[in-house]
């Protein structure tokens, strides 16, 4: 299970202070835990305890440009989250990143999984036939 | 039934943006009608606010409601297209009547009244030329450059049609692909065409007067293994505006550019709404949508989604190459059918589209005499092609009759052809050139042409006004004449003494409060978190393919090097537009503010006069607010190659053996295993690129804001700038002296500088009634 820890950037971004990109790192992790609160928080909370990273007072933005997707939403939602990184919003970006269709993940799933198995069985074939080799040696040095 | 009180008659002038509404009906509907004229008197343009006014009639009124509008044809025809579609929407119905008023050729008359100014004798008018920006200003008669720009796919008969444009045949026009470099054609006065040839960092390689197409072949095909640049100077035959500087350019077709600067500068045109360059996209009738570089399409389609009329009116598509098609299986209306289908398949939609054939049109330009024994056979074939013969039933094929101008311009190319049929005029129209030049000259009209005027005339009349004042005043100076105007600067300045503090603070206030547009940077951070978001989909699916990883890194590179071509290009150009706005609402604010001022003020009619115009003046150089410093970012660049092990361990061949792969900066990548980790990648490569997408974005938006900021500050500072001006001719009181009258022979000086002066601004506002 991944946690912040495994994100050297944003361990870096912490420790060199740099707000903005914090927030950035932040919203990508999103992506990376699922939507996990319980994951995500502890990123905040390791972000506010050693930067001077802040979760900040919601403000209310009127939406000001065209959105048509649940994808559309949440670009939306997170690039607000740069500007204004409040409680409230953190709420908005988790509750929207549940609703995006999870389609193309489950092609990619396959996908990979497919290769994998095709994978596996090239470095199997190759086992298999050394072992066979090896198996035939003995084989013939104890039949000789 | 329209009654009188559901009427409304504006009087709008074009080139000064005074509006003015002459029937009562402001005050029935109520402030909110007139707070809009108010904003927008003098400052925009009608067709910038012309649907907010009738949303307010439509909400406040909610009846039927006729519109009389006297005005230049120009912004009848566009007030005209907004209430139409408004009807279209709404439920309520305008109707419209107009008055067309003919201004002549105003920018001729303008550099008359400039050259007049500049050579007048009245000291008044020399001071004022020197002591204000106003010799700075009209110089800018000279600089009104305008672009147009030619983009198509491989083989569209692009060269053909620019090449029909200059009216000679200099650019190298084959079957094949053959535009290797940006051409930039400029229009001068001189008779033949001279060349220069630059390199990349516009370092001279050659120059050349007098060029032919061979030379332009040369450097051209040189063009193919570096990047070249070929600047022309000659005389653009068949497009032609008056008072505009014109440029073709001629760009490689996209999918034939192998230089990233192409590319940019291609974007650059497209996505640059604030200097208004012309797009001419040529898509071939043969191979409508096979060849088309989709980038190239992606970008237009944007363009022209996120600006909407600008974009599109901006833009425009040519079908071009329609005599290289059997008419019969495929008639013109199809074939627009399947080219607005194709558009509309990549989300452009409603664009207007010109057929045309390039070749007709170059042999009709060369005109029939001038053919040679082959050339005159295909004349003959296009007159075959195109005109409609009744006798045969043949219907020709009409491009006249589907290019998007007016009825009434169609019908004119109509009659001329009538008149003579076998006329080199008559394939010129039926070619669909006539039609786009038609356009193409309309729109340089409408828009470059009415800027320029504006930001001459509105200047020009303020100097006029302010000088005539100015030496009346020298010639009233009897006794009772003194003492008055002493009387009248007294109580300005008491009035000022009174009343401005409270007003300035309130005025400034409302400068600082101004809310200037932000979305375009709202609308990118979006766009990122989308692009990027579509790649964090596959990394946080877990172990990725080598291949996959690949192609996921270079689509990351791209999203940064399309961000960073959106910030030096669209972003840039949008930046430009919200900060100029931002500059004219403040003129616009601080006028008003100081033209209420000064009619509380109750003073003189003609010191009332002479202050606005003083104000006026004293604003001129506030347009020189915007630092020439445009909105820049880094540019993102490519680190280098790396070696890396390719061995595999039951391959002894392959022990030691390595390859090369492109390396970019913080990649920690290692190739040599089959599968990636997504979280590891996205650590090592993406986390940095996105940071730098957003980082860039981040940059100009703080410049942005600097900008907001500087614009806010030099607002206020014009407001001290005019109470100090205001202040000055108050204590003027002091200097009037019963003591230092002029001559008799001073005074007749004056007064036949004065009859040449009000003659100018007679002139003046003649053209500008």
């Amino acid at each position: 299970m991944i946690n912040y820890k495994d994100f050297k950037n944003f361990i870096r971004e912490v420790k060199d202070d740099n707000i903005f990109n914090i927030k950035i790192e932040i919203c990508s992790m999103i992506d990376f835990f699922d939507g996990d609160k319980y994951l995500v928080q502890e990123s905040i909370d390791y972000a506010r305890q050693n930067s001077n990273f802040k979760i900040e007072n919601h403000i209310d933005f009127p939406v000001d440009i065209e959105l048509s997707t649940a994808e559309d939403y949440y670009a939306y939602e997170k690039g607000l989250l740069l500007d204004n990184f409040s409680q409230e919003r953190v709420a908005k970006v988790m509750e929207l990143y549940h609703q995006l269709p999870k389609l193309e993940v489950v092609e990619e799933e396959k996908k990979v999984t497919k290769n994998n198995t095709k994978a596996i069985s090239d470095t199997q074939i190759v086992i298999a036939g050394v072992t066979i080799l090896a198996l035939a040696l003995i084989a013939y040095k104890c039949l000789k | 039934m329209i009654g009188q009180k559901n009427y409304v008659k504006i009087k709008y002038n074009t080139y000064t943006y005074q509006v003015e509404i002459v029937n009562d009906l402001c005050n029935k509907v109520g402030s909110r009608c007139n707070d809009i004229v108010n904003a927008n008197n003098g400052t925009f343009r009608i067709g910038d606010w012309f649907e907010k006014f009738l949303k307010i009639i439509y909400e406040d009124f909610n009846d039927n409601f006729k519109i009389h509008l006297e005005s230049t044809a120009i912004d009848i025809e566009v007030v005209s297209e907004i209430i139409n579609d408004f009807n279209n929407k709404g439920k309520i119905k305008f109707s419209f009547e107009s008055k067309v008023i003919d201004c002549g050729n105003i920018l001729e008359t303008i550099k008359l009244i400039i050259d007049q100014i500049k050579s007048n004798k009245n000291v008044l008018v020399q001071e004022t030329l020197k002591k204000e920006i106003f010799n700075s200003i009209f110089d800018k008669i000279n600089e009104n450059d305008v672009s147009i720009a030619f983009l198509a796919t491989v083989s569209a008969g692009k060269s053909t049609l620019v090449n029909s444009f200059i009216g000679k045949d200099l650019l190298p026009a084959k079957a094949l692909p053959c535009t290797a470099t940006i051409c930039e054609i400029t229009n001068t006065n001189i008779d033949f065409f001279s060349g220069t040839i630059y390199d990349e960092n516009y370092k001279l390689i050659k120059e050349q007067k007098d060029i032919t197409k061979e030379f332009i072949s040369e450097y051209n095909d040189k063009a193919n293994s570096e990047f070249i640049k070929i600047h022309i100077k000659g005389k653009i035959q068949n497009l032609a505006v008056d008072g505009i500087n014109l440029t073709i350019y001629d760009t490689p077709g996209p999918n034939n550019s192998l230089n990233e600067k192409h590319w940019e500068i291609t974007n650059l045109f497209i996505k640059d709404s604030s200097k208004k360059p012309l797009i001419v996209y040529l898509i071939p009738a043969k191979n409508i949508g096979t060849k088309d570089d989709k980038s190239i399409i992606e970008v237009i389609a944007k363009e022209i989604n996120d600006k909407g009329k600008i974009a599109k009116e901006r833009i425009v598509f040519v079908l071009n190459q329609i005599d290289d098609l059997n008419t019969k299986e495929n008639p013109i209306d199809q074939l627009l059918l399947r080219c607005r289908e194709y558009l509309a398949d990549n989300d452009i939609k409603n664009v207007n589209i010109f057929p045309l054939s390039s070749k007709a049109a170059q042999l009709a330009l060369k005109g029939k005499s001038n053919l040679d024994y082959e050339e005159e056979g295909d004349f003959e074939g296009f007159q075959r092609k195109f005109f409609p013969n009744p006798e045969k039933e043949y219907l020709g094929v009409d491009t006249i009759k589907n290019a998007p101008i007016s009825e009434k311009i169609k019908n004119k190319f109509y009659e001329e052809i009538n008149k003579d049929l076998d006329s080199d005029r008559a394939l010129l129209h039926y070619s669909g050139f006539s039609a786009l030049k038609y356009y193409l000259e309309s729109y340089i009209n409408e828009n470059h042409k009415i800027t320029l005027i504006h930001n001459l005339i509105v200047p020009l009349k303020s100097f006029l006004e302010y000088v005539i004042y100015n030496n009346e005043i020298k010639l009233q100076d009897s006794d009772e004449q003194i003492k008055k105007q002493t009387q009248e600067l007294k109580k300005l300045g008491l009035f000022l003494g009174e009343n401005f503090e409270t007003k300035k603070k309130q005025l400034i206030d409302k400068i600082n409060e101004l809310n200037v547009d932000q979305t375009v940077f709202t609308k990118l951070r979006t766009d990122i978190f989308l692009s990027f978001g579509a790649i964090l989909t596959i990394l946080t699916s877990g172990k990725i393919k080598k291949e996959d990883a690949q192609t996921k890194i270079n689509e990351a590179h791209k999203i940064v090097f399309n961000t960073d071509i959106s910030l030096k290009t669209s972003i840039d150009s949008d930046c430009n537009y919200y900060l100029e706005k931002a500059v004219k609402e403040i003129n616009a604010l601080v006028i008003n503010s100081f033209n209420d001022l000064i009619k509380d003020a109750n003073l003189a009619v003609s010191l009332n006069n002479f202050l606005i115009n003083d104000i006026k003046v004293g604003m001129i150089d506030t347009k020189q607010f915007i630092s020439k410093e445009s909105i820049k970012t880094t540019k993102y660049e490519k680190v280098g190659e790396q070696e890396i092990s390719t061995s595999i361990w039951y391959k002894p061949r392959t022990w030691y053996s390595t390859k090369k792969v492109d390396i970019y900066e913080n990649v920690d990548y290692v190739v040599t295993i089959d599968y990636v980790d997504g979280q590891k990648m996205y650590d090592n490569h993406f986390s940095n690129l996105q940071a730098k997408a957003f980082n860039s974005v981040e940059d100009s938006k703080k410049k942005f804001e600097e900008e907001i900021k500087k614009i806010k500050e030099n607002g206020t500072k014009l407001v001290h700038k005019i109470e100090m001006r205001l202040k000055e001719k108050s204590n003027e009181h002091s200097k009037l002296s019963f003591n230092n009258r002029k001559t008799e022979e001073e005074k007749l000086k004056i007064v036949d500088e004065m009859k040449i002066l009000k003659s100018i601004n007679d002139q003046l506002l003649k053209t500008t009634l």
